[in-house]
């Protein structure tokens, strides 16, 4: 018969290697995750140089075209939309990739600043009725989570709405400090509407819909 | 929080494996002698008159020599028809006593019995035919202290009793690999057989003790006899059949494992005791508030889902639902690997047990939503009896059997 020594230590192997399975499976979901992400970001990091050079283009050539730029842009900003729920989701799941969730995040949040702000040149430029939202969320935070349902939902519900997500807490580049100090952002959820509303604390998606009609 | 996780996550992954290594061991095997000692089984009843009855019947029944038999009711105070009942059984004595409590009415049985072996069988359980016959055998063995058989639910009718039986049939079934390994350290009311002379020599059945079965248990072991399991001898206990009566019957066995455990906490971590010193014990401690941490965390991930799930329906209605989309890698990316791994692994395994002890008690899957609740939800029940059980003990409520 089999000692009870012999099958604490067994039983001590057999847990150690499931265990070890365990975090070879999550190592290649990690893996997947930050591939998944770093394939969005180059798709959106192309497809903003490819706003701009065409930008460049018309501006040096003449002929620019409002209707041309909006639906790129519209299209860009609902790509990074997506790609932020997807990088703040996988994020909460990682265990082993947090150096290269930081740079994601840092390429990320530059990414997005750098089309709100083209979204909003144009949006001055050519008259635009489109809706920009700037969204400060904090990952840890219950009604930021509700928040950013709500946003999403707007998004959906309503074609010429983008919003372009920030996350508060994040202090790993100077940019996204001075755009909080710009907006004077004190606590989170804070939802700024073009550039000129800023409502802080969690604002329902009637409360939201009510101020786009206006 | 996620060290706490994955901590429980390797301790109950540890259990398991070794359970299950447990199932495929060998067994010592039972020796089938033509032994049949003197029984003296002894019914403590307290107005138990709807079981009563039944309960004699079923010892009445057993395959079993009558004049190697001897059956002692001891009435513990009742006020209902007790007398006349046990007054129709003649082969039955019935011996009346202030009402003193089930240890007191055991000892008084123990006082006058002559049996070699005693029987412990509370008066709302029923015993199969070949039990007694099937349990002496195990007795050949001079150090052995108690034989229990495997406890089934009778005839459960109500969800809550349907939610008990798959607790005795995994308790059953934890029990028999428990005496594999030498820590079996309980002996239920419903037919436990115990040598005589042994829990005599121990002082009898410990008075002002909540669970004082396991308190004997715990004793046999202290004095280094054993206590095995025969699962092809099954008895039917009448099982509370609604969750107030429930919640009530596992305060009082919590708050007995409590006061027990703390009693004979020198055994813990004692080699003289083997597995049961330097495992059983301090893992039984151990994993009880594991059990606990794991229902808080996952309880809290659970509540706050649902609140965030009723604010957003509320506050969007039906447009929250155009958040959903159809699964695709993203869902799959997305799934905490921490979280799932290990309840996709326990699952299985948990399945396989629940498989193995059906099987150990000749039954098949029945009642299959009461089964999904239960592997879903009755921990809940008894966190919240363990929990109630150790306010009651650290303030030192009154005892209430």
């Amino acid at each position: 018969m089999v000692s009870n020594r012999r099958l604490l230590i067994n039983s001590a192997i057999i847990t150690t290697i499931i265990f070890l399975i365990g975090i070879f499976v999550g190592y290649q979901l990690d893996n997947l995750r930050t591939t998944d992400i770093l394939d969005s970001l180059r798709q959106s990091e192309l497809d903003a140089q490819s706003y701009t050079t065409e930008q460049e283009f018309f501006e040096n050539f003449g002929g620019y075209n409002c209707e041309l730029a909006q639906p790129k842009l519209t299209e860009l900003s609902s790509r990074l939309g997506e790609l932020g729920f997807n990088l703040v989701n996988y994020e909460r799941k990682n265990i082993f990739k947090q150096r290269d969730y930081n740079y994601l995040l840092r390429k990320y949040f530059l990414e997005e600043i750098k089309t709100y702000t083209l979204f909003n040149r144009l949006r001055k430029e050519c008259k635009l009725n489109n809706t920009l939202i700037l969204y400060f969320f904090n990952p840890d935070d219950i009604e930021s989570e509700r928040q950013g349902r709500a946003l999403d939902v707007l998004g959906k519900k309503y074609n010429g709405v983008s919003v372009f997500s920030i996350n508060f807490d994040y202090n790993s580049d100077m940019m996204i400090n001075n755009i909080k100090l710009y907006y004077n952002v004190t606590k989170t959820p804070t939802v700024v509407i073009n550039n000129e509303d800023k409502i802080e604390g969690f604002i329902t998606l009637e409360e939201l819909e009510k101020i786009l009609i206006l | 929080m996620e060290f706490v996780l994955i901590a429980i996550s390797y301790i109950s992954l540890f259990l398991t494996i070794f359970w299950l290594q447990v199932i495929y061991t060998k067994s010592d095997k039972l020796n089938k002698s033509k032994y049949l000692p003197h029984v003296s089984v002894v019914i403590p009843a307290y107005n138990e008159e709807e079981t009563l009855g039944a309960t004699l019947s079923s010892v009445l029944s057993l395959n079993y020599p009558k004049d190697k038999l001897e059956i002692i009711v001891v009435n513990d105070g009742s006020t209902d028809r007790t007398k006349e009942i046990v007054g129709k059984f003649k082969e039955a004595r019935l011996i009346s006593q202030k009402k003193s409590g089930k240890a007191a009415a055991l000892n008084k049985g123990l006082e006058i019995c002559s049996g070699e072996l005693f029987v412990c069988l509370d008066a709302d359980s029923y015993v199969e035919r070949n039990a007694l016959k099937n349990i002496v055998n195990y007795f050949s063995n001079d150090k052995m202290g108690a034989v229990i058989c495997a406890i089934k639910v009778h005839k459960p009718r109500k969800f809550v009793e349907k939610l008990q039986w798959f607790e005795y049939i995994i308790s059953a079934f934890a029990r028999k690999l428990m005496a594999r390994v030498d820590v079996l350290f309980m002996t239920p009311g419903a037919f436990s057989v115990y040598r005589a002379d042994v829990i005599k020599k121990l002082g009898g059945f410990a008075l002002n003790n909540l669970t004082e079965d396991f308190e004997m248990a715990l004793r046999l072991h202290k004095n280094h006899y054993k206590v095995k399991i025969d699962t092809d001898s099954i008895s039917y206990t009448t099982a509370p059949d609604t969750v107030d009566k429930l919640f009530k019957q596992r305060v009082r066995w919590y708050r007995g494992f409590i006061d027990n455990t703390i009693q004979y906490r020198n055994l813990f971590f004692n080699k003289k005791y083997g597995m049961l010193g330097t495992f059983q014990l301090p893992i039984s401690v151990l994993t009880t508030f594991l059990a606990l941490a794991a229902i808080f965390i996952l309880g809290f991930r659970f509540f706050k889902k649902a609140y965030l799930f009723l604010a957003d329906i509320v506050g969007m209605g039906l447009d929250y639902f155009k958040l959903y989309e159809f699964p695709s890698l993203k869902t799959v990316l997305g799934l905490d690997s921490m979280l799932w791994y290990p309840v996709i692994i326990g699952s299985l395994l948990i399945l396989f047990i629940f498989y193995k002890a059906h099987r150990n008690v000749k039954e098949s899957l029945k009642y299959k939503f009461t089964f999904v609740i239960y592997f879903l939800y009755y921990g809940l029940l008894h966190a919240g009896s363990f929990l109630t059980a150790l306010f009651k003990e650290s303030f030192k409520a009154k005892k209430k059997w």
